[in-house]
């Protein structure tokens, strides 16, 4: 027994079986990967209603996968219409009553895509699945390299191989897609292997035991690191903040304790002197935000935060700081025009 | 070569009467020359936009509209040059098998 349900295809619904369904998505993806833009577009749209033809011929309204499979083999694979497409319109034609220089020999094209592309494989991941994919792109194997890595780290005191990690999982895209899947593992892409990449990756992905092991290894070191950096960076930014704000407060010329200054709130600090708080503040809150969600994401599997919302938090943070710094800067050595700039006429005054 | 030979043939399907796309499907098969159904709808995409050929919607009795494709002027003169180039090559192909034998 099969789960069916309804499709729309050009106006038309069918009632496809799921893995047919899951087929079908993928060759309209996959075609829309080949043709990309505006024409693109027009073209999928077209084929799309080519194989809604297919569907009526057959006179049932339930399409099964070898129905799909069919289709595809009759309209064509992606890669064989996308050679067609990346050819120069009507030259070869044309030039029948041009001389033209003989064309290259025939050789056996490669296959598309044999080559490794280098990915992260976030179903083999222990953290980010850095070493399973760079596994497939070396050919090496993954539990050795772990090992090795995990050694080289504690030679080399920690931080230098850690911070290695962490931007290799900035830089390398995840494998997602079935597409991708295949890329990374250095298979040809057809429709073939996706489809079996589908299957496969759906019902019968096995995470072997040793990853396990290392999976949950990984979770505790994880958390450990990120609950002590994030104590340590909490404790260091209450520490840094209050030692800037009683220096901007000495160098203001404020004479009231510290205490006092606190009590009294924002009254006898400048504008200049709230932005260098305010951005202290910023500065130390991403950093702690930041480890305590790793944290989290390492204990309780909570989703990683997508790329993007790293990157903005990251140019925020060297925003902040680089305004800290500049703002501090301007109050250890006044200049008139600088101190005007950043902390008004009133601050000015006082200096 | 291939390709340039498929442009010909939808050309050459197009000169008396419009059609859409499965329709072309059909005759080329009868024609025994496709073999994927999909190099069509590139190949037409592209000659729509290089103004060789124009497309309008159809209703059709069953199903949705259907895409008529038709012959631009464009597309005639250039039927009239394949042609030639077609003729001019078989002649050649033709005298070479004749010394041939």
């Amino acid at each position: 027994m099969k789960k069916s349900f309804p499709a729309n295809i050009n106006g038309t619904v069918y009632y496809i079986d799921e893995d047919a369904y899951q087929l079908l998505d993928r060759y309209l993806k996959e075609l829309h990967h080949t043709f990309t833009g505006e024409t693109g577009a027009e073209i999928v749209a077209d084929i799309e209603s080519r194989i809604s033809e297919h569907f009526d011929e057959k006179g049932s309204p339930v399409v099964v996968m070898a129905d799909v499979e069919r289709i595809i083999s009759v309209i064509g694979r992606p890669e064989q219409l996308g050679e067609e497409a990346d050819d120069e319109p009507s030259a070869s034609f044309n030039s029948f009553s041009e001389p033209t220089p003989p064309p290259p020999p025939y050789v056996e094209a490669e296959p598309a895509s044999a080559k490794r592309h280098l990915y992260r494989d976030p179903q083999d991941a222990i953290f980010a699945g850095v070493f399973a994919g760079l596994s497939y792109y070396l050919g090496w194997n993954v539990t050795a390299m772990r090992i090795l890595y995990v050694v080289l780290t504690l030679c080399t005191y920690f931080w230098p191989l850690v911070c290695l990690y962490f931007v290799s999982w900035m830089l390398i895209p995840p494998a997602r897609t079935p597409r991708q899947i295949l890329e990374m593992k250095g298979e040809p892409v057809n429709l073939d292997t996706i489809g079996q990449t589908l299957v496969n990756g759906v019902k019968t992905h096995v995470t072997s035991g040793a990853t396990v092991f290392f999976r949950s290894l990984g979770r505790i070191v994880v958390a450990l690191i990120g609950g002590l950096a994030a104590i340590g960076v909490f404790g260091f930014a209450v520490l840094l903040l209050l030692v800037l704000v009683s220096l901007v407060l000495a160098l203001c010329g404020v004479t009231s304790s510290l205490l006092t200054a606190f009590s009294m709130g924002g009254d006898d600090v400048s504008v200049g002197g709230m932005f260098f708080l305010l951005s202290v503040a910023i500065a130390a809150l991403i950093p702690l935000v930041g480890l305590t969600y790793g944290g989290c994401m390492a204990l309780f599997n909570s989703p990683a935060p997508s790329r993007t919302t790293v990157i903005t938090l990251i140019v925020i943070e060297v925003i902040a700081i680089t305004a800290a710094i500049v703002l501090f800067a301007s109050t250890l050595f006044p200049s008139p025009f600088i101190a005007s700039l950043v902390f008004g006429p009133a601050v000015t005054n006082m200096c | 070569m291939r390709k340039g030979m498929l442009e010909y043939c939808i050309l050459l399907l197009l000169q008396r009467k419009d059609a859409y796309a499965s329709e072309m499907i059909e005759r080329l098969k009868a024609a025994r020359l496709i073999v994927m159904e999909g190099t069509l709808y590139p190949l037409l995409t592209r000659m729509k936009n290089a103004g060789l050929l124009a497309y309008r919607w159809e209703e059709s009795t069953q199903g949705p509209p259907r895409k008529y494709y038709s012959l631009t002027p464009a597309g005639a003169m250039f039927l009239e040059q394949l042609r030639e180039s077609w003729e001019q090559l078989s002649y050649t192909i033709d005298a070479l098998n004749k010394t041939e034998e």
